[in-house]
């Protein structure tokens, strides 16, 4: 230990804001979320046309192409649970380490790697599944109104998306609350008249994806203005030198 | 008077510890480009800060690539908090 005091002020000039501003770049890092809403919109939009091409070759007798469009559905299927249970993980954190790639990996959740983002416990995942099924289904069976379909998942979905953001997610970004809220918002509206309704399909899948995109893309660009802020106050005050490592 | 810590008090180990402080673990090219050093320079600072017991290495390969992350360790913690105390001191000590 050693005395000084002449330049203690010197040493906390903006030194003392660096924490804040490490934490809220590596909280805001959503790129990835980017990503796997854009996958998901890709492979939703897959299995619509499939769908729609399976159940129109069908309908007007072209058995062939019916015959063939359903297989490519059922491969498509396949590698959607493929990607979804198995390789989705590896394969996420190799785009994510791509993405950052230039400016390394800083993490207040655990760190990059197996359990990078841990799972939802299997009870809170299967009550989801079983409130999508239940409500797409009693839907699909006319027992629900089908512009009321939104409003009636946001039952399940806002709760689900906030502990996705408080639990799993852990050290996440506070923009990715944004996603709940705005779907609540959304069903509000539906349900108060507001003519924002886009088909019962569209009503469902434009506040998944969309919103999701919004909270996300809306973190990714604080992660640029906390990383700038952080890159000034952390800028060290030594002349850089070649020197091996 | 209070006393500083040799090993904390210098611009580059400071502004290394507080980035440190914010994030649970940080490797070797998000501390090089932040805080604009070369990795010559980053080694020496966190050979010393590792040998003072303030930040814990972590070695890791992702594939064939060698990754080096930090975290700062709760003596690190606490000495940073330490030393935040003496200079607030000092400060006081002084008006």
């Amino acid at each position: 230990m050693k005395r000084t005091d002449d330049s203690a002020g010197e040493a906390d000039d903006g030194v003392r804001e660096i924490p804040t501003w490490a934490r809220r770049y590596a909280q805001n890092l959503t790129l990835p979320v980017v990503v796997s809403l854009v996958i998901f919109a890709v492979a939703s939009c897959m299995f619509g046309g499939l769908s729609y091409l399976t159940a129109w070759a069908y309908v007007n007798d072209k058995r062939v192409l019916a015959g063939a469009s359903m297989l490519v559905l059922c491969a498509f299927a396949v590698s959607w649970v493929w990607f979804s249970f198995v390789g989705g993980t590896r394969i996420m954190r190799q785009i994510t380490k791509q993405l950052y790639r230039g400016e390394g990996s800083a993490s207040v959740g655990p760190p990059l790697g197996p359990g990078a983002m841990s799972h939802p416990p299997t009870l809170i995942g299967f009550v989801f599944m079983f409130c999508v099924l239940a409500s797409v289904g009693l839907g699909l069976l006319g027992f629900l109104p089908t512009r009321y379909m939104q409003p009636i998942s946001a039952v399940y979905v806002v709760p689900f998306l906030c502990y996705i953001g408080l639990k799993v997610c852990r050290g996440g970004s506070p923009f990715m609350f944004l996603w709940p809220a705005l779907y609540a918002i959304h069903a509000v509206l539906l349900v108060t008249g507001v003519p924002i309704g886009m088909g019962p399909m569209l009503d469902m899948f434009v506040p998944t994806v969309g919103y999701g995109l919004i909270a996300a893309l809306a973190g990714h660009i604080y992660s640029r203005v906390a990383l700038r802020r952080l890159r000034r106050l952390a800028a060290s005050p030594e002349v850089p030198q070649e020197t091996a490592e | 008077m209070a006393e500083l810590d040799p090993h904390i008090h210098q611009p580059t180990r400071l502004r290394i510890l507080m980035l440190l402080s914010g994030v649970d673990l940080a490797d070797f090219t998000f501390l090089v480009n932040t805080l604009g050093l070369t990795k010559g320079n980053l080694s020496s600072h966190m050979s010393r800060l590792e040998e003072a017991g303030y930040v814990e290495v972590t070695k890791s390969f992702d594939g064939k690539i060698p990754n080096t992350a930090y975290s700062l360790t709760r003596n690190g913690r606490s000495s940073l908090e330490k030393y935040w105390r003496a200079i607030d001191d000092i400060r006081h000590g002084a008006e």
